[in-house]
Parts: structure tokens; C-alpha cells; sequence
């Protein structure tokens, strides 16, 4: 009976999932240095100056600006508040815990239209106008279950009674937290930092609803995807992007993962 | 009052469970009074749930009592937390901070208090001195051993110089040898800083081992408190006399007593035992008498005042040989008979005939 | 007690905020769905013509479950894509694992917006998928009915979601204690026999979880449908795009999108059965 040969099956399936999902960045690269006004093929020969004409958009330029502060702003409110509930999380078995964990995991599922929707109508109401900040409070909201995972995780490799430990030596409880677990957490801490950067530079259904006049760089380049002309350049802008958000990613990975292994329970 | 280190008065710890839908009241601790001396090497001894670490978390003040009082050096803990109390603990699992080397861990107090920095590093540097860690002082705490850890562990709670040391079974992750050399190492800190130690072990060797005073507890209440002697040689209720070593727990009846002293019948044969209490004639009573006590002998050359008994298994153990035995009347004992050569000591084998028989004073009746 | 002082203060500040954006803005869109009129002017009116209309419209509803259905039929097929994978990575791919697995996660950092529409590159008319197969003689012309169609649509969610429905899968095989394999083959097992009766419903809980977790958010899909989907391909949540941002009819589209978040607090419901959301989070 001849044995099916499934390692090279796996092998060969995994090859062929890795080059379809990279093949699509690999196209907006290669077509970000085609020296032709739109993306059709045949190629037709190589240039930089898409990438030039990205340095020269001062409408582009702003929208990336846009996206870089509100990403660094939801950044960092929901790695806060992502930390604050992960030590709830981690640290206490109360009532509540669970309602909290269910709460703040919804957003990962629930459809990104509603959530933008009725925000779109809380804003309204409460008279707050639509800008790119705006859009970053949207932000936060799908990104407090992704710092919750990290950070928690991170916590859950330490011993439980670290601050119970520092306070036995005199630290007040917050004192505890400040010396003992936030240093405890950092890496965690920064690559939730990173991870809800990215989510919120990229993001763009939210986006769409909230930003009113502003743009964000995802909301721009939407705009422009119906001008041919322009899309030479935001595919140039496409794959710088594209390249830093990995390397940043593949960093905060990097950080994720030492981390897990210096701690011990 | 102000003469004990800790006290404890008509403490009681209730916990609230939920077990499945209804919420129960679990009774950790009873209206518990304890007052350990100052300078002691005291400790708490039971099996698990027997609320001695509950007992020990309400010193620190990690747990509040639900009704009752600790003092601490006389003065009332209710409304003072853990921090500001003059405790200090050494954990089970040593909870050392992960992110700072050892000297960081162990002036940790000290750096809490906003000591200076010189200062601190000396305070830090002679508490290391102390539990013989000091060239480990740059080291972080993972690439330590489980007997180095406990021991920073030992030195950051000890730097403080606080009232009371608490320490909550830090030696049960220890293999046997080293747990054996800490013990002993242990007991020469506590006496050259003469601070009072509060010990909680589940491991009665362990407590006779060190303690100048061990209180034994079962389901949250005390069942005696005293010295190792004293606990070992009159255990003052069945449990004591189970947990503190082994014993041989006999059904008897009391024929008559006089003054500490009681004549009893077992299995057809009367026998004189101490009885402390003292008490009426005609009732039943369990006599305990140690494994250790017990002398067997061929029948024949036995004293008067001997059971006869029959040989049921034989348990080599290198230094000793246990013997599993049935009295005429079917209730099981066990000798531990030293092994070693000689005219008077023989082995015997199983289904063998013999004559049990001890001292009279090392049988007793058990007051319940 | 001290620590529910302190318990409560932590989730507090979340809790707080998640309450103000998150289900606060929930039942404002309720309330809405109760008003007339246009944007957020016409208060204090109530009236259930928004819901009447709703569901007279049966146009309506049907693009309800024909988003459904295409979301359901996309989380199907990336289930069944991804399950190979991740089996590879669980039990074939050895010290490399955490490497390879990274390899698969890493174009999904990259712009969500960016990748769909590279697929446009690939199936348009003069996109890559038509220029091969009209050099390999296949077709004469370019093919339209690649892009801007249904079809359009679920391929590309397929491409958007098998790396992520990987990751529960790959963690429920990771989670098989592999002394049960050996126990199987000991007892008589092939190892077809030992997957089929101990691997894979083994591997059950994390398959419906990377279902569910691909199905529920797609329900409301809009982007999707807006770059590769042309007319055929819209879906439920183009409907209540257009009746915030174009019509203008909030109170219409709020009972649109309560409608769907019906269904979807109904999928989320399923989901805590599959399993305690701890293990699912993986806390």
C-alpha cells in the first residue's frame, strides 16, 4: 500500500498559500517602479518617479500626517487602557471580570460598519464634529482586544504574587504596579503600542464614516483610486507603507516573543 | 500584652464559596487566640486547609479577620495595611522581581523607603552577607538556583529588620538534602538576629526540627500548642498524636484509675497506663503508645504485662524493621524495632506468634 | 474590600470608555431606528415606519442573506484552506514553525485597503489572471467577469481571511496532547484512522471558532464589495453605507444595521458555546 506523501503535500500546499498571499504586495511593488501612467499589463519599464511625485503631494502628505498622529494617539490610549484592564484580568477572579472580557472582545467581531455608524450618530449628537481624531476614538475601540491579549499574555508568565511580594515591603499597591509590574510588562506594553499603531494607520471602514473633511491616509487613497492617473503614485505610497508596517510588525514580534522567553513562573 | 510579638484574639476567618448556585459560608478559622513570644522561632503546623497560611496572610495583612484582632508588638493591626505593618514574608514560590538583579531585589524595602542610595546598597549588601549570598549580588534572579532564590528571598524580607518574620512553607520546592541543610541554617539566622519567625510547614519533621514552639492546627482551630517535646511525648488529642509522628491508637476499657494512672483491659489482658485526665471507671479509652516503644518478644520470654499478637507483614527499612501486627482481638499495631545484632534481638517472620510489650509509661490514654 | 477597590478602579477607566464609544453609541443607533427623517435632526419623533419599511422591502432582506450567504460560504471555504496549513505548521513543520507561521501573518499588517485592491491588478481586464491565461491560449479575450462580480468578492475575502482563521485552528492542533496519536496507532490506528477519530474533532473547537470569527464580522463587509464587487457583488453593508453617507436616512439605515447586529449578537452567542472565551483568547 503506497503511503500518501504528506509531508511534501504539506509542504508544497504551504508554498503555494504563501506565494498567492504575497503575490498581490509583490504586484503594487513591482507596478510602483513601472514606468507607465496605469496599472495594466505589459510592464514597461523602470522608474522612481512615482516615489518622487509621493514627496511632492502636499494633499497626500497631510493625509499621511493625519494617519501618523492619530495612530500614535489610539496607540496609546488603548495601550493604557488595554494594560489597565489586563492586570484587572489577570490579577482578580471578581465579579465583573467576565462581563468586562466580553464587552471589550466584542469589537473583534462585530461588523466594522455598526461600529462606525453609531459612532457617526453619537457624534452627531453630542456635537462633536467629524475630523481624522475623530476616527482615532473608533480606533481604539478595535484595538483594546488586541492590547488585552498581549499584554495579558505577557502577565500570565509571572508569578501572581509579585506586588503582593513589593507591597509586603512597604510599596503601596500603586507603587507595586509602577516598580514592579509595568516594568514586568513593557515589552508587552510596546508591542501593543506598535500592533494598535498599525491597526489604526491601515484602517480604513471606520475611517471612512468618521473623518468628515480630514483624511486619513487610507481614506485619501480611496479617493484617489478612481482618478487613473493618481495611481501610479499611491501604489508607490502603497509599497513604502507596506514595507514599514512589516518591519515594524516583524520588530514588535520580535519584542513579543524575547519577552515570553526571560519569563518564568 | 505589649511582652508578645504577635496576638492573636478570638480571631475568625469566613470565606464565602460559590458552589454552583448557592454561596456557602466555609469557616477557615475559628475564634483562634494565639500569642507567640518575642525572639521565638514559632511555628504554625497542619495539614493543607487547615488554615494555617490563612492565619499567617492575616499577620502580614494580605487577609482580614471577619471578626477578632491581630496585634503586632502590642499595638492593633485592624486598619493597617500590609505595607505599613512591621512584617515582612518570605513566599513559597520566593517572588523575586524578575526584572532587577539580586542586590536591586534585596534593597527593594529600603528603596521603597527613599533610603539613600549608599545606604541602601550597604543595608542590601549586609543582609546578603548574612545568608552567605554576596557575590551573587549582580546577578538577576533566573540564572540563581532554588536554594540561592529562597535564600535572596530570605535576606530582602530580613533587611527591613522587621518585627515579625513570616514565612510560608519556603522550603517545600527544595530537594530533601538541601531542604535539610536550610532548616538547620535557618534556625542559626533566626538566632543570631533574634527576630521573632512565624513558620508555616506542613512537614512535622521540619517543625520539630526548628521550632522552639509549634502550635498544630486542624480545621482552623488550634489542637495543641508547646514545645517539640512535649508535643511528641504527650500529644493531648488523637490528631496531635497522628500528625507528630506515628502512633498505635488501641481500644481499651478503664478498669480503675488512681492519681495519673489507670488499669485497662485489652483483648483479655489487664494492663497499668498512664492516664492524665483521670476518670471513671468502666469506659472505653484509646491508648496510644509510639511504633518506637513497642518491644516485642517470643512468647515465653516476655514479661507479664505483655499482648499477645500475631505477625501480619515485615517492612525492612535499613536502620529499622516495621512489624504490622494483629492483637488477639483483631486491632492492628505497629513496632519499629531497630535492627542489630546481639543475644536479645532476633527477627521474626510473618504468621509468627509474639509478645508485645513496652514501658509502662511511654502507653497513654488520649483525652479527646 | 481593598481588592475590589482596586480591581475596580483598573477596569474602570476601560469600562468607562467602552460604555461612552462603544454601547452607548449601540443604543443611540436603537433609538434612532425609531425616528424619520434625515441625519440626526427630527428628534422626539417615534414611530416604527423605518421598521414597517424594513421589512416590507423584501429586496431588503434579501440582500441580507445574500451577504449571509456569501460570508457564510467565504468562512466555509477559508476554514477548509486554512485547516491544511495549519496542520502542516502543527504537526509537520517542526522547529520552524513559529517562523513559517510568521511568514503567513505578515502580509495581513500590511493595508487591508492596498490588498484588495491589488487584487483588482490580478482580475481585471488587463490584470495578471487574464494576460496569463490569454498566453496560455485559454481565452481569446480578456475575461470581465473575473472583477466587478460576486465571485470577485468571496475570492478576495477567501485571500483577506485564511491566515486569520489559521491561527484558532492551528492552536486547538498545537493543543493535542500527541501521546493520543500514539496511543491510537498503538491500538490499530491508520494514520487516516487516527486523524479522522482523534485529530480532527479534536481540532473541532478551533475550526468553528475560526469560522464564527470570520463569519460574523464579514456579515457587514462593505470594502469588499466597493472595490471588486461592481453591482453584482454589493452586499448588506454597502446598503446601510449608502443610507448613512448618501441618503441620508440614518433612522433607516440604524434599523438596517440593528437588524444585522441581531444576527450578529446571535453568532456571538453561538460562539461562547464553542468554548469559555478565555480559551478562545487564548488567556
Amino acid at each position: 500500500m503506497r503511503r500518501l506523501n504528506l509531508p511534501s503535500f504539506g509542504a508544497f500546499y504551504y508554498l503555494l498559500v504563501c506565494v498567492i498571499l504575497y503575490l498581490p504586495i509583490a504586484l503594487l511593488i513591482i507596478f510602483s517602479f513601472n514606468d507607465a501612467a496605469s496599472l495594466t499589463f505589459p510592464l514597461k519599464g523602470f522608474t522612481l518617479r512615482w516615489y518622487e511625485q509621493v514627496t511632492q503631494s502636499s494633499e497626500l502628505l497631510f493625509a499621511l500626517r493625519n494617519s501618523v498622529l492619530i495612530a500614535l494617539g489610539s496607540a496609546l490610549v488603548a495601550t493604557i487602557l488595554g494594560g489597565m484592564g489586563a492586570i484587572a484580568i489577570v490579577r482578580y477572579n471578581l465579579p465583573g471580570r467576565g462581563a468586562f472580557l466580553a464587552v471589550s472582545a466584542m469589537p473583534l467581531v462585530i461588523p466594522y460598519v455598526i461600529l462606525g455608524v453609531s459612532l457617526l450618530i453619537l457624534l452627531n449628537q453630542v456635537g462633536i464634529p467629524l475630523s481624522a481624531p475623530a476616527a482615532g476614538l473608533g480606533h481604539v475601540i478595535i484595538s483594546i482586544p488586541y492590547a488585552l491579549l498581549i499584554i495579558s499574555s505577557r502577565l500570565v508568565g509571572f508569578p501572581n504574587n509579585l506586588e503582593e511580594a513589593a507591597m509586603d515591603l512597604g510599596a503601596s499597591y500603586w507603587e507595586a504596579l509602577g516598580r514592579v509590574t509595568i516594568p514586568i510588562i513593557s515589552p508587552a506594553l510596546l508591542a501593543s503600542f506598535l500592533l494598535c499603531f498599525t491597526i489604526s494607520f491601515d484602517e480604513f471602514s471606520i475611517a471612512s464614516f468618521l473623518v468628515g473633511t480630514d483624511a486619513t491616509l487610507p481614506v485619501y487613497m480611496y479617493s484617489q483610486l478612481r482618478f487613473p492617473t493618481r495611481l501610479p503614485i499611491v501604489i508607490a505610497l502603497a509599497a513604502i507603507i507596506m514595507t514599514v508596517t512589516m518591519a515594524v510588525m516583524i520588530f514588535s514580534e520580535w519584542l513579543r516573543r524575547s519577552g515570553q522567553n526571560t519569563s518564568r513562573k | 500584652m505589649t511582652d508578645y510579638a504577635v496576638e492573636l484574639r478570638d480571631v475568625s476567618k469566613t470565606y464565602s464559596s460559590k458552589r454552583g448556585n448557592k454561596a456557602e459560608e466555609v469557616n477557615a478559622i475559628h475564634g483562634m487566640d494565639l500569642s507567640i513570644p518575642p525572639g521565638k522561632f514559632f511555628t504554625l503546623l497542619g495539614p493543607s486547609g487547615c488554615g494555617k497560611t490563612t492565619t499567617l496572610r492575616m499577620i502580614a495583612g494580605f487577609e482580614v479577620p471577619t471578626s477578632g484582632e491581630v496585634f503586632i508588638q502590642g499595638k492593633p493591626m485592624t486598619d493597617i495595611p500590609p505595607n505599613k505593618r512591621p512584617v515582612n514574608t518570605v513566599f513559597q514560590n520566593y517572588a523575586l522581581f524578575p526584572h532587577m538583579n539580586v542586590l536591586r531585589n534585596v534593597a527593594f524595602g529600603p528603596t521603597v523607603r527613599r533610603v539613600p542610595k549608599e545606604e541602601q546598597d550597604k543595608l542590601a549588601r549586609e543582609a546578603l552577607a548574612l545568608v552567605q549570598l554576596s557575590e551573587m549580588a549582580d546577578r538577576s534572579p533566573s540564572q540563581l538556583s532554588g536554594g540561592q532564590q529562597q535564600r535572596v528571598a530570605l535576606a530582602r524580607a530580613l533587611v527591613n529588620q522587621p518585627a515579625v518574620l513570616l514565612l510560608d512553607e519556603p522550603l517545600g520546592a527544595l530537594d530533601l538534602k538541601l531542604r535539610k541543610a536550610m532548616q538547620i541554617e535557618l534556625k542559626h539566622i533566626q538566632e543570631q538576629v533574634g527576630i521573632t519567625f512565624v513558620y508555616v510547614t506542613h512537614d512535622q519533621e521540619e517543625a520539630l526540627t526548628m521550632s522552639d514552639e509549634i502550635a498544630v492546627m486542624d480545621k482552623g482551630v488550634i489542637q495543641q500548642l508547646g514545645d517539640p517535646a512535649t508535643l511528641y511525648k504527650h500529644p493531648a488529642n488523637r490528631f496531635v498524636a497522628d500528625f507528630i509522628g506515628e502512633s498505635n491508637f488501641i481500644n481499651m476499657t478503664v478498669v480503675s484509675s488512681k492519681e495519673d494512672h489507670a488499669e485497662v483491659t485489652v483483648a483479655g489482658k489487664t494492663l497499668r497506663v498512664l492516664d492524665p485526665k483521670g476518670g471513671e471507671a468502666g469506659r472505653g479509652a484509646v491508648v496510644t503508645v509510639r511504633p518506637e516503644k513497642v518491644k516485642l518478644s517470643e512468647p515465653g520470654k516476655a514479661p507479664q504485662e505483655s499482648l499477645s499478637a500475631t505477625v501480619n507483614e515485615v517492612v525492612y527499612i535499613g536502620t529499622d524493621t516495621r512489624y504490622m501486627l494483629s492483637l488477639k482481638d483483631g486491632q492492628p499495631m505497629v513496632a519499629r524495632i531497630q535492627n542489630g545484632s546481639g543475644a536479645e534481638w532476633r527477627e521474626y517472620a510473618r504468621g509468627d506468634n509474639v509478645k508485645v510489650h513496652w514501658t509502662e509509661d511511654d502507653a497513654r490514654i488520649l483525652n479527646e | 474590600m481593598k481588592h475590589r477597590q482596586r480591581f475596580l478602579t483598573l477596569i474602570g477607566l476601560p469600562s468607562i470608555y467602552l460604555l461612552l464609544l462603544f454601547i452607548v453609541p449601540l443604543g443611540l443607533m436603537a433609538v434612532f431606528s425609531f425616528r424619520a427623517g434625515t441625519t440626526g435632526a427630527a428628534r422626539d419623533v417615534f414611530t416604527f415606519d423605518n421598521y414597517i419599511k424594513f421589512f416590507h422591502n423584501t429586496s431588503f432582506q434579501r440582500l441580507l442573506w445574500r451577504s449571509a450567504g456569501i460570508s457564510f460560504f467565504m468562512a466555509i471555504i477559508s476554514c477548509v484552506l486554512a485547516y491544511p496549513l495549519a496542520y502542516y505548521l502543527a504537526f509537520k513543520a517542526g522547529s520552524k514553525k513559529t517562523f513559517l507561521m510568521l511568514l503567513i501573518i505578515i502580509p495581513t499588517w500590511t493595508s487591508y485597503l492596498l490588498r484588495i485592491f491589488s487584487w483588482k491588478l490580478i482580475l481585471g481586464s488587463s490584470g495578471l489572471l487574464n494576460s496569463v491565461l490569454q498566453a496560455l491560449g485559454l481565452i481569446d479575450q480578456p475575461s470581465p467577469i473575473l472583477l466587478y462580480s460576486r465571485p470577485a468578492v468571496v475570492v478576495t475575502l477567501i485571500y483577506v481571511w485564511v491566515p486569520f482563521v489559521m491561527l484558532p485552528i492551528f492552536a486547538s492542533l498545537e493543543r493535542i496532547d500527541r501521546y493520543l496519536l500514539e496511543a491510537a496507532a498503538d491500538l490499530g490506528c491508520t494514520r487516516f484512522e487516527a486523524f479522522l477519530r482523534v485529530t480532527f474533532p479534536l481540532s473541532l473547537p478551533g475550526v468553528v471558532a475560526g469560522f464564527f470569527f470570520a463569519f460574523i464580522p464579514t456579515l457587514g463587509e462593505f470594502v469588499t464589495p466597493l472595490l471588486v464587487g461592481g453591482a453584482q457583488g454589493s452586499m448588506y453593508g454597502n446598503l446601510i453605507q449608502d443610507q448613512f453617507m448618501r441618503a441620508l436616512n440614518w433612522p433607516m439605515g440604524s434599523v438596517m444595521s440593528l437588524a444585522m447586529l441581531v444576527i450578529v449578537l446571535l453568532m456571538m452567542f453561538l460562539l461562547t458555546r464553542v468554548g469559555p472565551l478565555t480559551d478562545l483568547l487564548g488567556l
